[in-house]
């Protein structure tokens, strides 16, 4: 099943980027959108952890969307397993989106189909 | 990213330890950013100075139990720079400093400054090379502490770090031979239970990436101190002729994480593996082809340079 990114979801973010471990001067600072989806790959590795998922366009194209987080050194202490995001789930995940509209945000969270929060 | 996010802004708080990981072990102390060491016309002096007052000797016979995993103490940022209650301070992130820099120096950091403002945020890091030292010491991620009788390993997971504290007393390298390292080139001593230390021949390199930068000239004094279990003081003093008018004096701290039952461990970061970031010809940084898109080689798949499915396609095997 496809679903559609929410479009001009700009909710509040306060906080400002600190350090990561590489820049992150390519996602918006202050702006955090809404992607509904479905998993297609979890990249759970060092140094980053890839987050991909389809994302049905307002057209009724699709597109891959990824949000990047920290390695699982980070994650298995937000209980974020391999496994937590296996192909087929179905993910709304919030992130910080790439400045210049590529299909990439900084991940801020994502909702598992039981409610659940992720906060990686 | 977002926990680093986060993080930075726990840092906005007090500088009170008051993580759940760190309460297990004790009351949240105030943690001290600066100190006092006196007078010293550099980190070698100060060495020397602490060696004799220990007596001239290094007590190997009471090594401390720093095992376990280890991070930055909450609270502290990732900077060198920011006092007390600070999470950003200047005009973005950390770009105030506490250092007394000399005129070239303090244009170098103006500069990057700008060009951050601008949007063009790069450093080593972003390229997959180490943090380096002294910066390895505010970097977050997780460490181990290892001393031993003739040595001690302090481990940063970020980058596979190593720095090597040689407590055997052998001096530094031979200027025949010396150049500049990464970690620098570390020798030490144990008194009571503190690791005394002193670095040089470290990279020409930043201190963050919205901080001033080093030169080779640098050197640096640090005491390693285990105060209560869970949590770390490291006093140092960073002096460097080309970059520092009057040395920088500062306090690092970290503290013990619950590791899980043994599932939280280090591992290794093998940089490449998907850290697709480049330098825009703007000098900033962004990131190339993007990990689940057209042409992006997955290199967190095995099957990249594995050979099962073509055995399979030859009939070599049975898929």
């Amino acid at each position: 099943m496809k679903h559609v990114l929410i479009a001009g979801a700009v909710l509040a973010a306060t906080a400002g980027a600190a350090a990561a471990h590489h820049s992150v001067a390519m996602f918006e600072r202050e702006i955090v959108n809404e992607y509904k989806g479905t998993v297609v790959e979890f990249q759970y590795t060092n140094p980053h952890s890839w987050l991909i998922i389809e994302v049905e366009n307002e057209d009724g194209t699709t597109t891959n969307w990824g949000f990047e987080a920290e390695g699982p050194g980070t994650l298995m202490r937000k209980g974020i397993g391999r496994n937590t995001f296996p192909p087929g789930m179905e993910v709304t995940v919030r992130g910080r989106p790439h400045v210049d509209g590529r299909p990439a945000a900084a991940w801020v969270d994502a909702t598992l189909p039981d409610g659940t929060v992720m906060d990686p | 990213m977002a926990g680093i996010w986060k993080a930075a802004a726990a840092a906005a708080g007090a500088m009170l330890i008051a993580s759940p990981a760190l309460a297990q072990f004790g009351a949240p102390p105030t943690l001290e950013t600066t100190w006092d060491p006196g007078q010293y016309d550099s980190a070698w002096a100060q060495y020397q100075a602490r060696f004799e007052a220990a007596g001239g000797e290094s007590d190997e016979d009471n090594l401390p139990d720093w095992s376990g995993i280890w991070e930055q103490a909450s609270g502290q940022g990732f900077y060198f720079s920011l006092r007390p209650g600070e999470q950003m301070s200047g005009r973005g992130f950390a770009t105030t400093t506490t250092m007394k820099l000399t005129p070239r120096y303090a244009a170098e950091h103006e500069m990057r400054i700008r060009q951050g403002e601008a949007g063009n945020d790069f450093d080593p890091l972003t390229y997959c090379l180490p943090a380096g030292m002294p910066r390895w010491l505010v970097e977050p991620f997780m460490r181990e502490f290892y001393p031993m009788p003739d040595k001690t390993l302090l481990i940063n997971e970020m980058m596979n770090e190593v720095r090597r504290i040689y407590t055997d007393g052998r001096g530094h390298i031979s200027e025949d031979f010396a150049y500049p390292l990464w970690e620098g080139d570390s020798i030490g001593f144990w008194d009571d239970g503190t690791l005394v230390i002193h670095t040089n021949n470290m990279k020409h390199n930043l201190l963050q990436r919205e901080q001033p930068a080093i030169s080779e000239e640098a050197e640096l004094y640090e005491e390693w101190t285990m105060l209560d279990d869970g949590l770390m003081q490291v006093k140092a003093s960073l002096y460097d002729s080309e970059a520092l008018l009057e040395p920088h004096h500062f306090i690092r701290w970290y503290q013990k994480v619950d590791d899980m039952g043994g599932d939280l461990r280090l591992a290794q970061w093998s940089c490449a593996e998907n850290q697709p970031v480049v330098r825009t010809a703007e000098g900033g940084s962004d990131f190339g082809a993007l990990p689940g898109q057209d042409g992006a080689t997955d290199l967190t798949d095995p099957e990249t340079w594995l050979m099962f499915d073509e055995a399979a396609e030859e009939g070599l095997i049975e898929e």
